[in-house]
């Protein structure tokens, strides 16, 4: 798979990172069990610090996404992220609230908001298969 | 005409390359400056390249013909020294050359504001590594059995071998010789390992440097630079086990040396098919893959990283953020190092160390 990094934003590269990997886990383009790069080629790669390339592994690995293994290195988890519980469902509502707000705010409406959402859910659930 | 001559025509005519480095670039690149991959071929970055090359191989014509006339007015030995002399003029020639278009090339993109309009990205596939990057080690096992037979017919036959083994012939044809010894029949077999560890460690190299597909088209510069890749790599474990051959072959003319009349032939064979080899797979194939034609879909929104900055005179990559050690040269076909990194200065010293260690054994 690839991943895309944008150096001109003011999101860390760590965050973009993460949100490739998991968005790639998404589109099915990352499958249970996928190796990922080690964190000294994919730092290479980038050309980044291994810390930032680092960071986003740790992350990955505490939210569920992937396992790090010893020998084997860093693995998408075969059996899937953690499905999502109450908890998380608290913690979805409370990163959407923000930027709900500042839609409303710009006018945009209920209807065509659940529109960019739709499209967005359609993309990544067609993603993968165009690959294969 | 002594061998020497041919010998030094054939690296002189080699050493033309130069001129042509701007044409087998990458796309993104010119006179180590990034560029947008569809400027490449505007108007006056054509005729840059057209420029560089006719100057670079006027230089080449200039050094050449003060090199005939002093072999036809001076002795053997102001020759020799001439060459080395006429060697080092031509290379920082070709550099001294190059500076002002790499400057007028920074003055262009600054001017134009090349990467105002363009979102700098970097792209990086996560499978890289799994694709097959380089020939496997195990195919070296054929050069070193090559080294294992210079072993043993040295000392099987060592009895056999004339007292007076020889070392050099100058462009007279007068040979020097030295006292045979197990030093000094040890020169080849070391030189050969020296060798196969280098060929070695540079597969190695090829397999882990940075992978650098372009943003611009990921799918395509992918595919090229693992050709690009696995291409050189072949490549190299040929030419690299036909030079631990010709050095069984010399090594064999101290055992045989009838076999000497044969080694003008051998050597220039063996020479012969490295250079041309280099130059074709260059032309062909390209710096990262990028004379391989495949079919293209651009994404004219996005522009690599621009790493200018950490490119010094376009050349000498030093960026003390990057953990990666190798890295494609940005003005040529190949690879270079990242200068800020300690270890590379510590290859590049243990690859001089070792590669002068045979000439010790000369001393035993």
């Amino acid at each position: 798979m690839f991943i895309q990094l944008d150096f001109e934003t003011d999101i860390p590269i760590y965050e973009q990172l993460k949100d490739e990997i998991i968005i790639g886990i998404a589109k099915k383009e990352l499958k249970p069990g996928d190796r990922l790069p080690s964190v000294r080629a994919l730092a290479s790669d980038i050309g980044i610090n291994l810390h930032t390339v680092n960071k986003a592994y740790q992350q990955l690995k505490q939210e569920g996404f992937v396992l790090i293994h010893r020998q084997r290195g860093v693995v998408i988890n075969p059996d899937g992220a953690p499905k999502a519980d109450e908890q998380y469902k608290q913690k979805l509502k409370m990163s959407l609230r923000p930027t709900i707000a500042d839609s409303l705010c710009r006018g945009i409406d209920k209807e065509s908001y659940f529109t960019i959402v739709e499209a967005i859910y359609e993309e990544l659930l067609e993603g993968g298969k165009s690959n294969e | 005409m002594s061998s020497d001559y041919i010998l030094i025509s054939i690296v002189f005519l080699s050493l033309g390359f130069l001129a042509f480095i701007p044409f087998v670039t990458r796309k993104t690149e010119s006179f180590g400056v990034s560029i947008p991959a569809d400027y490449y071929y505007r108007t006056d970055l054509k005729k840059m390249r057209k420029n560089y090359a006719t100057i670079v191989l006027l230089l080449l014509v200039i050094v050449s013909l003060v090199l005939v006339l002093i072999g036809i007015n001076f002795n053997t030995k102001t020759l020799y020294i001439s060459y080395i002399v006429g060697l080092f003029v031509y290379l920082s020639g070709g550099f001294l050359v190059y500076l002002p278009f790499h400057r007028k090339m920074k003055i262009i993109k600054a001017h134009e504001n090349w990467l105002e309009s363009k979102q700098q990205t970097v792209v990086i596939d996560t499978s890289f590594r799994e694709e097959k990057l380089v020939v496997s080690f195990a195919w070296f096992i054929i050069p070193f059995l090559v080294i294992c037979g210079t072993f043993f017919i040295t000392f099987y036959l060592y009895n056999n071998i004339p007292e007076q083994i020889p070392m050099h012939t100058d462009m007279g044809g007068k040979i020097t010789y030295t006292d045979k010894s197990i030093g000094s029949l040890l020169i080849m077999p070391a030189l050969q390992l020296v060798m196969l560890g280098l060929f070695m460690f540079i597969n190695y190299m090829m397999s882990v440097s940075k992978q650098q597909v372009s943003a611009e088209n990921p799918d395509l510069s992918k595919r090229q630079i693992v050709l690009f890749r696995r291409r050189w790599s072949i490549f190299m474990l040929i030419s690299g086990t036909l030079t631990i051959m010709l050095l069984l072959f010399i090594q064999s003319t101290f055992i045989y040396p009838e076999l000497i009349q044969y080694e003008d032939i051998v050597i220039f064979t063996i020479i012969g098919f490295i250079l041309i080899g280099t130059f074709v797979l260059s032309v062909i194939t390209g710096q990262g893959g990028s004379r391989i034609k495949v079919q293209k879909n651009m994404n004219n929104n996005v522009i690599d990283r621009d790493e200018d900055e950490y490119w010094k005179l376009g050349q000498f990559y030093f960026n003390k953020n990057d953990p990666a050690i190798f890295i494609e040269k940005r003005f040529g076909v190949g690879w270079t190092n990242n200068w800020a990194r300690p270890l590379s200065w510590i290859l590049l010293l243990s690859i001089l160390a070792v590669a002068l260690l045979p000439l010790l054994l000369l001393f035993i």
